[in-house]
């Protein structure tokens, strides 16, 4: 925990990312889930990471927590949390770090919990856990943790079980758990696709003020766009196990310079205005086995060009938006390899 | 029914028994509380709401995969409801359904090809001899290679497989077909290649759908007409547009709020939802919404409010807009 | 793993069967030709397992003794696997009446241990092979209906038997073509589990002398004569009891090798 006095620049990097390679064996060769992944983590702010399914965004996220440890799976580059390198570090070590000061929420929320334990004694077990304090005190922090994330009549609700309680309160009670060691970054993982949308709405709006009140960093991964409006401060797209574009939230949608970003903006049917056509990006996410050497987006790029089948396009920086692809090169500068 | 009416459903109820826990006593859940609407020829007609709402059961007792307890659901002037089985059979042929889960809604044991060749086979549709090259075309059709046959739907990714499923309910030539969430479980630049698939098809073949889903956006591109549907009943109906534009019921335009939208400005709004959906076995009494909603009355919590016809096309159960409530108040929501 | 396991079993198995059926040639003696003069002799190079108290060579009675073994293991859980299973996806499939019917038949049979009910069929009708096989038969089929019943419950609600039905097909069809695949695989399963049990069965009936009668040769009544000489002559029940032994042992390893193959948590449909 930071000192309270201890204001910190909205630009410190908390997190930082830096070529995260995570490699799968199968059969007899290595296969990479991921390649070029670079991001911040900035105090304060919350930075989507958005994309579809099998796009490496989970996989990441398990990386950065040090839970990709299956038989079989390797991971290189660099995660520097606060100054401390994550990537190899024992698990042993890495105990006292997650669930403290990394913290993760999960989609499924009925998973998430202990079918057979009150709600009230999960969280403050969650706060025991990794600090020293007295079953009163545990008490008393649990039921301020259940009212900040509005369970509404905390004393009663205590004593619960998980079963008693709807799909939104379930989630509530997993996002309590994860504050409960006050961490400076929280990992959520599609916490919200489970849910209604109004649910959705509710827990989405609170998350943004919890974050805001706790002082604490935000990783949200979704694969909604609209999602990504209501939370983020910052995005970065995936698309085939690479970062492909990161921005302010404002600038991706407004200006997305990504050929993916701009065709995923453009397939989503629009709640408020009656889209002419749906753009649609033939074709389908190559798998993990067909990952081209190139561009891996290539093949489904309405912009290819001879280069792009050739040569993996590095990051490009335009305006504030940094971007991997070849439209860009004349542009400016290489801010990455 | 108007003219141009391919199917109409007509005070559809469905009730489900509910035990609440261990030794609980036994309940009443009413899935489906008097459903009416009219899908016309060639429209597609939408069906929105959250889970547990009832618009799943809604599109399953059409069919009668799900036997309603009472109403009446006609096509093409016939009766669905009363139909004998074996005229059940024949009324089958033409609607048909596309599931939400394309994991679960193929045999895994069946080769794609055989499950397309068998509802052909079933209803002599075309001869033996003819059935490859109709497999093929169904293939074709719904944008697979014709070799996609000689395969197992494990092999496929979810879209692809959704087009297997779409082609199946083609098999038949049926005209009308019902779409249970059938792109929500798909990645939305899938989802945008299915929901023009079905467009495509929908143009060529003159199909008619019942569109069950839970996004408005997807409501909004693909649907001409619709209903909101709360706790198993419709709340509104009419066109989808001045719906979305223009909500006359309270729910509809909470949902129509919270629905997120790939903007920002308007994604940051402070949301004005409240509380949860209530559970269906115990529904509030009166209006069920009400617990709900910032305009409620004391009105609304004692009686149910009828659905009327207040724009020519929308009607809106809610007494906001019932002049013999609100006397000379009656404005817009 | 489980591959392995089953391919032994698979082989052992085999090898039964084929000795089984083989054994006119394989025997080095007539089963039931009596010799007084050899009587209780132990293993040699001329009688390979010994003799029995009237003389017979038991090599060749435990070889022929396969063949009822397995003609009744198979048969009666063959028939047992058949009705069992149709019993059960009838009663999974339409559920209502016809299930609790199904339910109740299964619980009554189920509340007897399958020796205990074979057992009292088999003396009200008398101990014939048929009779056998039927006693046999009828002990097994509710388990066969219990692993029938189960997965077809919860394939009923999944939705390409929906789509079945949307589609016209007769629930007829849709049994044997859509659910009855699906399910097979366990009931194989169960059936090889089952067929060491009805082989069990048979040879504790025999024991008690309640087999195929003499002089038709049988494990379980091999064992039962040599019990008179356990003393002095104890091959005369060893070999027959390792016959046994090995032969359940092989399908019970068959079983699970093909349990952990078919588990459908290990099959390709995610």
């Amino acid at each position: 925990m930071m000192p309270e006095n201890a204001v910190q620049s909205a630009k410190d990097t908390i997190l930082k990312v830096e070529d995260l390679r995570i490699e799968f064996r199968i059969g007899r060769k290595w296969y990479a889930a991921t390649r070029n992944v670079d991001f911040e983590l900035k105090a304060d702010e919350t930075l989507a990471l958005v994309g579809e399914s099998g796009c490496g965004k989970s996989i990441t996220c398990r990386a950065i927590l040090g839970l990709v440890d299956e038989p079989g799976s390797r991971t290189r580059g660099s995660i520097n949390f606060k100054g401390q390198e994550l990537v190899g570090l024992p698990d042993r070590k890495f105990q006292h770090i997650r669930g403290k000061d990394l913290a993760m929420i999960f989609q499924e929320p009925m998973t998430a919990l202990n079918p057979v334990m009150r709600v009230g004694e999960q969280i403050s077990e969650a706060i025991t856990s990794h600090m020293q304090v007295s079953g009163a005190e545990a008490r008393r922090r649990t039921l301020e943790l259940m009212e900040s994330v509005r369970i509404p009549a905390p004393e009663q609700r205590y004593r619960d079980y998980p079963h008693q309680f709807s799909g939104g309160m379930r989630q509530r009670v997993v996002i309590a758990m994860a504050l409960a060691c006050q961490p400076s970054v929280l990992l959520a993982d599609e916490p919200t696709t489970a849910l209604d949308v109004t649910i959705q709405a509710q827990v989405l709006s609170e998350l943004r003020e919890l974050r805001e009140r706790n002082q604490m960093s935000v990783i949200f991964i979704t694969h909604s766009m609209g999602v990504v409006a209501a939370v983020a401060d910052r995005v970065a797209v995936m698309y085939a196990g690479e970062v492909v574009e990161v921005a302010e939230v404002e600038t991706v949608f407004k200006e997305p310079r990504h050929p993916y970003t701009q065709a995923l903006l453009a397939s989503i049917p629009s709640v408020e205005s009656d889209k002419e056509d749906l753009q649609v990006i033939p074709g389908q996410v190559p798998s993990i086995v067909d990952f081209p050497e190139a561009c891996r987006f290539a093949e489904r790029c309405p912009h290819v060009m001879p280069r792009c089948r050739q040569e993996a396009p590095p990051r490009f920086q335009v305006g504030s938006t940094e971007v991997r692809c070849w439209l860009y090169e004349s542009e400016n500068g290489e801010t990455g390899q | 029914m108007s003219d141009d009416a391919i199917l109409k459903v007509t005070q559809l109820r469905k009730t489900f028994d509910s035990r609440s826990g261990f030794l609980g006593r036994k309940a009443k859940v009413h899935a489906l509380d008097g459903i009416s609407f009219e899908v016309k020829a060639g429209e597609a007609y939408g069906l929105v709401g959250e889970s547990g709402c009832g618009k799943s059961t809604a599109g399953r007792a059409l069919l009668r995969l799900i036997e309603p307890d009472s109403g009446e659901v006609e096509f093409k002037g016939q009766s669905v409801t009363s139909a004998s089985k074996r005229h059940l059979r024949e009324l089958r042929r033409h609607i048909q359904i596309i599931f939400q889960d394309p994991y679960a809604s193929l045999n895994p044991k069946q080769l794609v090809g055989d499950l397309l060749a068998e509802p052909l086979k079933v209803h002599k549709i075309v001869t033996d001899a003819e059935i490859p090259e109709r497999v093929a075309s169904l293939l074709t059709s719904v944008g697979l290679p014709a070799e996609a046959a000689t395969k197992y739907p494990h092999e496929f990714s979810g879209g692809q497989r959704q087009r297997i499923g779409i082609a199946r309910a083609l098999a038949l030539e049926s005209e009308f077909i019902v779409a249970d969430e059938a792109v929500s479980a798909l990645d939305v630049s899938i989802q945008a290649q299915i929901l023009l698939l079905l467009q495509k098809l929908q143009a060529e073949r003159n199909l008619s759908f019942l569109f069950i889903t839970h996004d408005l956006g997807v409501l909004r591109y693909f649907c001409q007409r619709g209903s909101v549907m709360y706790l198993g009943r419709l709340v509104e109906s009419g066109p989808t547009r001045d719906m979305l534009d223009r909500p006359l019921h309270p729910y509809t335009r909470m949902l129509r709020e919270a629905s997120p939208s790939p903007d920002p400005k308007t994604a940051r709004a402070t949301v004005k939802v409240a509380g949860e959906v209530p559970s269906p076995l115990d529904p509030p009494q009166g209006c069920h919404f009400h617990p709900r909603c910032p305009k409620a009355m004391p009105h609304c919590r004692e009686v149910y409010p009828e659905m009327r016809e207040v724009e020519p096309g929308r009607h809106v159960a809610c007494h906001l807009h019932d002049p013999s409530v609100m006397g000379e108040q009656v404005e817009g929501v | 793993m489980g591959n392995t396991n089953s391919l032994i079993g698979m082989s052992v198995f085999l090898l039964i069967v084929i000795a089984a059926l083989l054994a006119p040639i394989f025997a080095t003696h007539d089963p039931v030709q009596q010799n007084i003069l050899f009587r209780l002799q132990g293993p040699s190079a001329e009688h390979w397992m010994g003799t029995d108290a009237v003389g017979r060579d038991i090599y060749s009675r435990i070889l022929y003794g396969a063949r009822i073994s397995l003609i009744i293991g198979l048969v009666s859980v063959g028939l047992a696997m058949i009705v069992g299973t149709a019993m059960g996806v009838l009663a999974g499939y339409y559920g209502g009446k016809i299930d609790q019917l199904v339910t109740q038949i299964t619980d009554v049979l189920l509340a007897f241990p399958s020796l205990i009910l074979g057992l009292m069929i088999v003396a009200i009708l008398g101990p014939t092979m048929p009779n056998l096989i039927i006693a046999i038969a009828l002990t097994t089929v509710p388990q066969f209906a219990r692993v029938a019943r189960a997965p077809t419950l919860s394939l009923r609600e999944r939705d390409f038997i929906q789509a079945g039905r949307a589609l016209g097909y007769s629930d007829l069809r849709i049994m044997y073509r859509h659910v009855l695949p699906n399910i097979f695989p366990e009931v194989l399963v169960m059936g090889s589990l089952w067929l060491a049990t009805a082989i069990r069965v048979e040879a504790s009936l025999a024991f008690i002398g309640l087999g195929v009668r003499p002089p038709t040769p049988t494990w379980g009544g091999m064992i039962r004569d040599g019990f008179k000489n356990i003393l002095d002559s104890p091959w005369l029940a060893i070999f027959p009891s390792l016959a046994i032994l090995i032969l359940v042992f092989a399908l019970n390893m068959l079983g699970d090798g093909l349990r952990d193959t078919v588990d459908p948590r290990l099959k390709g449909e995610k």
